[in-house]
């Protein structure tokens, strides 16, 4: 790797890092201030924004996938305003919209398959929107509600793999580039640390569950492990992340995807949690991105869902009780990066646009010879 | 291998779900979305606004799926020569035509169930 190639990365890397803590500053000084849905206006756009302008700015060479991803995140950007707003049809109009025009669009530049493809990927996500037109309102107020919007979630994204044959290895589902029990120790000790954070910056009213508690645990590990992290993952990392890499470097890549996993959240009305969720994006896109397997990034958004779910059913929980799991998380963590590090890929920060273009010129070079 | 895979994949997902199904969380579990960050928006908005939108964008999800439908038929191959961009926008229309059928089946079922007031 070129040394202009590494210090490009390692900008985008700080560049990435600046913005996060960027936008940490600001959000303390706005809460100051006080939150309201202005702050929340303001902030999803100059998170976009400068998020873009971040990336443009480390690679101006790539012009047009990132055009095409500025174009399909400021939809999503527009459509979640609008549906956690009071404009919720116009919201669920542009998700339908989105759906269909995006995937149009790929077929209209079927020549370059790329950026083609990115498109297709890009329609799903607003698929999670579309998905819950079907439903009565009182139905999605059910405990079964949510388990069937998901398995239509699962269902779109079956019919796509289907339909246009991906790969299933190439989607994640495979042992990948690092041993197995080093990506469960990282999915599982990142999980805890992530959920009982995301607890305490959330702080969410307590749920008291009532009947049968292992009814109850049964629910909300099969809920969370399988229901709510495969289609999440399979969309976001397995299809999007995966597909934005082919025409843009992975760094931006998950950049990129974590910025629209960011913005998913906004329903929560807070901007801390769409900065949370951007920041888990862009953990479980490097681990998804080294390790070539889903098996940490779908263990880590379950046990991180499942942690904050049952910290929020113990009524009167002490702050101290959760500081103390974030600690001993924080303190598993560290040993899980350490072994990550060290049977990480050799070539760090590579990417695999270079790697292709490596491979494509020893091939150009063993053509001549011949 | 790969059809297995996906096999696999749909079956560990229907056993998740009819688990879900057959446990039937308590009542106060439907606050389980408005409680977790990491699941979808809407969820957390179920408004009147939201409600209502959900009501009246059944009507262009329907318009949107039978649009679909006809184009997927009448750009068919097997008619006769079908223009390459005719052909891409086809095959990237497949699975979201095969969505919005499900949809569209499962808005009949929930209207026929409220009208005999399931």
């Amino acid at each position: 790797m070129s040394r202009l190639e590494r210090a490009r990365q390692l900008a985008g890397a700080f560049a990435a890092a600046t913005v996060v803590v960027g936008y940490a500053g600001w959000l303390a000084l706005s809460s100051l201030l006080g939150l309201g849905p202005r702050t929340l206006v303001s902030f999803s756009i100059l998170f976009v924004t400068v998020t873009f302008a971040m990336s443009l700015l480390f690679r101006l060479d790539r012009r047009r996938p990132l055009l095409v991803v500025v174009v399909v995140t400021s939809v999503l950007l527009l459509q979640e305003l609008l549906l956690s707003g009071e404009y919720a049809f116009y919201g669920f109009l542009t998700a339908l919209t989105a759906m269909v025009a995006f995937p149009l669009a790929g077929g209209l530049i079927h020549r370059d398959k790329q950026l083609s493809y990115v498109l297709q990927v890009s329609g799903l996500v607003f698929a999670s929107r579309v998905a819950y037109v079907p439903f009565p309102g009182r139905f999605l107020n059910i405990s079964i509600g949510l388990p069937s919007l998901y398995l239509l979630i699962f269902l779109m994204c079956l019919l796509f793999i289907s339909v246009k044959k991906v790969d299933l290895k190439g989607l994640g589902f495979q042992k990948g580039m690092i041993p197995l029990p080093v990506q469960v120790l990282t999915g599982l000790s990142i999980g805890v640390l992530s959920g009982s954070t995301e607890y305490i910056l959330l702080k969410p009213p307590p749920i008291s569950p009532v009947g049968d508690p292992l009814h109850f645990t049964i629910y909300i590990l099969f809920m969370m492990m399988i229901l709510v992290s495969f289609p999440e993952e399979i969309l976001f990392r397995g299809l999007l992340q995966k597909s934005m890499s082919q025409v843009l470097p992975p760094w931006v890549a998950i950049q990129m995807t974590s910025v629209q996993f960011g913005l998913m959240h906004l329903g929560w009305r807070n901007p801390i949690e769409v900065l949370f969720a951007f920041s888990m994006g862009l953990i479980m896109g490097f681990l998804f991105w080294k390790s070539e397997s889903l098996v940490a990034p779908i263990l880590l958004h379950g046990v991180g869902n499942v942690v904050m779910f049952s910290l929020a059913s113990v009524t009167n929980i002490p702050d101290g009780l959760v500081y103390a799991l974030i600690a001993s998380s924080a303190a598993s963590t560290v040993p899980a990066l350490y072994l990550l590090r060290k049977h990480m890929p050799i070539d760090y920060w590579s990417s695999s646009m270079e790697i292709r273009r490596r491979r494509e010129k020893v091939i150009r070079l063993l053509e001549k010879s011949t | 291998m790969r059809r297995r895979g996906l096999a696999y994949l749909s079956l560990l997902f229907s056993a998740s779900y009819l688990v879900t199904m057959v446990l039937h969380a308590p009542e106060n579990l439907a606050g389980l979305s408005t409680v977790l960050g990491t699941t979808v928006l809407g969820t957390t908005v179920l408004g009147v606004q939201f409600i209502s939108a959900l009501t009246s964008i059944q009507l262009y999800l329907s318009l949107a799926c039978i649009g679909l439908l006809v184009f997927l038929e009448l750009s068919d191959p097997t008619y006769g020569a079908t223009a390459n961009v005719a052909v891409a926008i086809r095959e990237n229309w497949l699975p979201i035509a095969a969505f919005f059928v499900a949809l569209f089946f499962l808005i009949v079922g929930f209207k026929i169930a409220s009208i005999l007031g399931f």
